[in-house]
Order: C-alpha cells, then sequence, then structure tokens
C-alpha cells in the first residue's frame, strides 16, 4: 500500500512536471511563431523596399542611357563672358581742334573647354564684339539693327583656339607643347585695368594681338627658381593674299609679294624668372620679321624691316601680410624697348636708321574699402618718341594707352557686385601724346596728330 | 560727358552699392598656395586640390573642418592650416581646392 502510494506521489509529480514542461514550451513556441509572423511581416516589407529600389535602379539606368546617348561625343565645356559698356571719349588735336563721341558697347565671349586627361586637353573662345547701331559691310542688307531677326548671312569671328599637351611630368624639366590661335591679349599686368583676375600669357607691356602660333614651354619650376619657365613661340601675323588668289587662279594660295608686301612672322620668348605666388618676376622677348614700313604712294602695304621689343615685369601680390589693406594690395612696374632695324629702302617710323624706344610702366591697387572686395588702382606710362609695342588689340577706344608716345595717366575701380560673377568698373584714361599717336611702324613720330585724348568708361560684365 | 553717359555711370556706381558677397577668388586661392604651401606640400596647387572632390571639401568646409581635411591632403602644412593666417583666407582656399578638386572638371589653360 505504501508502495502504491509512493508511486502514485511519483507519477503525480511527474504528471505536474510534464505538464508544466508542455505549458513552458506551449509558451515558447507561441514566442517564436510571433517572431515567425513579425519576421515574414519584415521580409514583406524588404521585399517590397527591394522591389522599390529596383524600380529606382531602372528608372536611373534607363535615364543615365538617355544621357549617355544625348551626350556621346559631346565633350566641350562652354562658359560665358558678357559685358556692356559706355564708353565717352574726347580727343583735342594738336592744331587746337577737338571731337568727342559716346559709344556704347556689348562684348560675348563664349568660353569653350575640352579636356581629354590631364595632359591633353583645349581652349577655345568665340568673340563678338560690338558698339550699338554698328553696320555691316553690307548695308543693304545686314543693317545692324535687324542683324539676328532678319535671314542673311552671320559671321562668328574666333578669338582663341588651341590645344595643349603635357608631356614628361617625371622629368626634370617637364614640358608643355601647344598650336593654335594663341591666348595673347590681355596679358601680365593688363588684367587689372581689364578688371580680371587672371592675366593671359605674353607680357602686356610689348605684346596684346590676337595671334596664330605654335609654342613649346619648358618648365624649369624643379631645377631653376619657383614658378620659373620658358615658353618659345613662333607665329605668322600676316600673310598677303587676296581673295582672288584665294579661288579664281590656277595656283591658289601663293602669298603676293608683288607689291613688296610679304609675309609677317615672329619669334616670341615669354618666361618666368621667379614666381612664389607673392612675387612675379617675368620678362619677354621678341623678334618680327617683315614689318610694314611707310605705304607706297597708291596705299599698298611694304615689308620694311625688322622690330625687336623686350620687357621685364614685376608683380608684388600683398604688401604686408600683418595689415589687411596692405595685404590686399598690388604693386607693380614694368620697363620695355622697342627697336626698329630697317632693310635700308623703306622707312620704319619714318627713319631708314635703327631707331630705339623706351617705356616704363608702373601700378598700384588697393582695396575700396567701401564694397566687399572691390580695388581702386592707378596706372602711370610713359613712352619715348620711337616707343612702338605690338599691342594692338588692347581694348582701348582712344588706341593702345602702352603704345601711347608720352604720358598716360589711368584711374579704375573694380566692382564685384555678385561675387565674381557679376562684376562693374569704372575707368578714366587720359593720354598725353608728345608725338604723333602711336597706331603702326609706318608713321613719322614727329608728325604729331593729337595733343591729348581721354576716354571714360563703365561696364557691367557676367561671367559664369 | 553727356547725359548718357552720366545716367550710365549713375547706374554703375548705384549697383555698387548692391555689392553683397565677397568677393573669393580661385586665384587668389592659387596664389596663397603658391605662397604659403607650395614648397612645404611638395606639389604643385593642381595636385593638392586633386586630393579630394568637390562634394569633400564643400562638406568639410560647411563643418568648419576645412584646415583638417587639408591636413589630410598635406599634412606637413598642418601648422600654417591650423594658423591665424589660414583663418583669414579660408574661403579663397576653398574657392581654389573646390575649382580644382578631382572631380570638377576643371580644364586648365596654358
Amino acid at each position: 500500500m505504501k508502495k502504491l502510494t509512493l508511486s502514485c506521489i511519483a507519477a503525480s509529480l511527474v504528471a505536474g512536471n510534464l505538464l508544466a514542461d508542455e505549458a513552458a514550451l506551449q509558451a515558447q513556441i507561441t514566442t517564436l511563431m510571433q517572431k515567425i509572423d513579425q519576421l515574414e511581416k519584415n521580409q514583406g516589407a524588404l521585399q517590397e523596399s527591394q522591389t522599390a529600389i529596383k524600380e529606382d535602379q531602372t528608372v536611373q539606368a534607363e535615364t543615365l542611357s538617355k544621357v549617355n546617348a544625348q551626350s556621346a561625343n559631346d565633350n566641350i565645356k562652354w562658359d560665358i563672358d558678357f559685358r556692356s559698356a559706355v564708353h565717352s571719349i574726347d580727343y583735342k588735336n594738336s592744331n587746337g581742334t577737338s571731337a568727342s563721341n559716346t559709344l556704347f558697347t556689348n562684348r560675348l565671349w563664349l568660353g569653350m573647354g575640352s579636356k581629354v586627361n590631364d595632359d591633353l586637353f583645349f581652349n577655345g573662345q568665340i568673340a563678338m564684339y560690338n558698339y550699338w547701331g554698328a553696320e555691316t559691310s553690307d548695308l543693304a542688307l545686314n543693317d545692324n539693327w535687324r542683324a539676328s531677326s532678319r535671314p542673311h548671312d552671320v559671321a562668328l569671328r574666333l578669338r582663341q583656339a588651341y590645344f595643349v599637351h603635357k608631356f614628361g611630368n617625371d622629368w626634370s624639366v617637364p614640358m608643355v607643347a601647344s598650336v593654335g590661335r594663341r591666348a595673347a591679349v590681355d596679358g601680365f599686368l593688363a588684367n587689372h585695368r581689364e578688371g580680371t583676375m587672371k592675366p593671359g600669357s605674353p607680357l602686356a607691356h610689348i605684346t596684346n594681338m590676337e595671334v596664330d602660333g605654335a609654342m613649346m614651354q619648358f618648365n624649369f619650376d624643379q631645377v631653376f627658381l619657383p614658378g620659373s619657365y620658358l615658353k618659345v613661340v613662333y607665329g605668322r601675323s600676316h600673310d598677303p593674299m587676296s581673295s582672288a588668289q584665294m579661288s579664281m587662279m590656277a595656283t591658289p594660295y601663293l602669298t603676293n609679294t608683288a607689291t613688296g608686301d610679304n609675309t609677317v612672322e615672329f619669334i616670341v620668348l615669354p618666361m618666368s624668372i621667379y614666381n612664389d605666388g607673392q612675387n612675379n618676376l617675368m620678362a619677354q622677348y621678341a623678334h618680327i620679321t617683315n614689318v610694314k614700313g611707310e605705304p607706297a604712294a597708291n596705299g599698298d602695304l611694304r615689308a620694311a624691316g625688322t622690330a625687336h621689343l623686350g620687357a621685364i615685369s614685376y608683380q608684388l601680390d600683398g604688401l604686408n601680410e600683418d595689415v589687411d589693406f596692405l595685404n590686399d594690395s598690388t604693386l607693380f612696374a614694368s620697363v620695355a624697348m622697342s627697336a626698329t632695324n630697317p632693310n635700308g629702302t623703306i622707312e620704319m617710323l619714318g627713319s631708314l636708321e635703327n631707331k630705339t624706344g623706351y617705356s616704363f610702366w608702373a601700378g598700384f591697387l588697393f582695396p575700396d574699402t567701401l564694397t566687399k572686395g572691390g580695388r581702386f588702382g592707378l596706372e602711370y606710362n610713359y613712352g619715348s618718341k620711337y616707343w612702338t609695342p605690338m599691342t594692338w588689340a588692347e581694348d582701348s577706344m582712344t588706341a593702345s594707352k602702352i603704345a601711347t608716345r608720352g604720358n598716360v595717366y589711368e584711374g579704375y575701380w573694380n566692382i564685384p557686385i555678385v561675387g565674381k560673377n557679376l562684376t562693374a568698373q569704372l575707368r578714366y584714361t587720359y593720354l598725353d601724346h608728345h608725338y604723333s599717336a602711336n597706331t603702326s611702324y609706318m608713321i613719322d613720330p614727329d608728325t604729331q596728330n593729337l595733343d591729348h585724348s581721354q576716354e571714360l568708361r563703365a561696364f557691367i560684365r557676367y561671367q559664369y | 560727358m553727356n547725359l548718357m553717359t552720366k545716367v550710365a555711370i549713375s547706374a554703375i556706381l548705384g549697383v555698387s552699392v548692391l555689392s553683397t558677397s565677397a568677393f573669393a577668388d580661385a586665384e587668389k586661392g592659387k596664389k596663397l598656395y603658391q605662397k604659403n604651401l607650395k614648397e612645404v606640400c611638395g606639389v604643385t596647387g593642381g595636385v593638392f586640390a586633386a586630393k579630394f572632390k568637390q562634394a569633400d571639401w564643400d562638406k568639410a568646409y560647411k563643418a568648419g573642418t576645412l584646415n583638417k581635411k587639408m591636413t589630410e591632403a598635406c599634412p606637413a602644412g598642418k601648422a600654417y592650416f591650423e594658423g591665424d593666417k589660414f583663418k583669414k583666407t579660408e574661403e579663397h582656399m576653398y574657392n581654389f581646392v573646390h575649382d580644382f578638386a578631382k572631380d570638377s572638371g576643371n580644364i586648365p589653360s596654358c
């Protein structure tokens, strides 16, 4: 009996335990089931997300395909530089009479850039620069006031177009080769009076021209002074060829030298001697052949001899780091000379003898303290009797101020309105002529025609 | 000077009053690099700026940590990046590295 009782108790305990285990198990199963349900829900949401992502990817891939198809072989980038200006010009002739005018101008530069890689790229610039009310050569059809609205021919001018190939980057003297219509305008020091931060390639004291040429640059930065380089430029600036010779002759495209005109070629050596970002010392030599001298009686151009030009220019950016005003100021000075070497029969600058001219140019730019980033600039330059640089593309309505034989005083105010994207400038230039206004090598400096001339210019400029 | 010239010049002067944003310029930043860092970092400005993408430079500039990002690009320039001179010219330096960043697509001239 006792045994039976114990057995019953033991059985009850076992059954109780079993029941308890079963309940716990059931609870665990319930929990697991809940978790599985949650996981299934999550998985459903995940699948929905994945489906959405796949759909997005499909849309993106389709968009990319469209972009890819649209941009295939489209390897050019454009930028814009548009300027509207008013120019008030005034001339006082040496005979005492005077004349003045007010011009409005629009200038559009469409910049082009194409880059294969860091060592091979192209730069170009299409330009339009007109004065309001200008007429084209065909007055009957091409009146400027309907030039873009009525159907007829349109001419675009190419200001720059050249490719650049860098090579030998791991050599002691890396090199750069370039061919095309090179950037030889608004060069070193002239950029300030144009309200441009970055100057063009040559020294503006002796060169400000649009030129076609080939250039080889040698970078001596690693073996000589910081920032030093030498460029060797060959170019051709005049090839006498009439339109008839291009199309109506049995032997087209031959240079016509019958009148004594000859092809003008040049070798130019611009060089950076030292540039550490604050001190910039540059120099340049130019040799130009077949420069035109006194024209024939019928006005034909005639090659008269050779011209040599040389300049050394220095710029100091930031006069004193501890004084904000001086740190944002710039000082520059430049000396230059020009020399003529006539062949012997045709006069250059009114003489058959070699003549040498000299020039000095200095400027100071400083913060205006009125606007954020605006600067005032003051410049002075002087040219002697036979001073004749190649600066015919300088953007001055009263002719090149750098080429003036006499004194030139200039003041300007460069004003950023919306950062560097919208800027303005006020500029006044006074040219005090001691000899004839300098327009070419054909004229005798002693034939003075102007006493003085002046220009007041105001522009507003959009760049992006 | 005729009336139209006076009007045009007055307009320019009037517009100048609207000058709002600082004239930060990449060219100035490039000169600052040449002057203060080229020798220290041992690479040209173009190589320095191309160490990071535009978004990286942007992010650091907006977070006020451009000096640290530039130190990453040029550890030897740490002293300069942490100095007062850098703080004063930070905006020019930012414009410079942004314009010549790895993915800027900038095409240099020569």
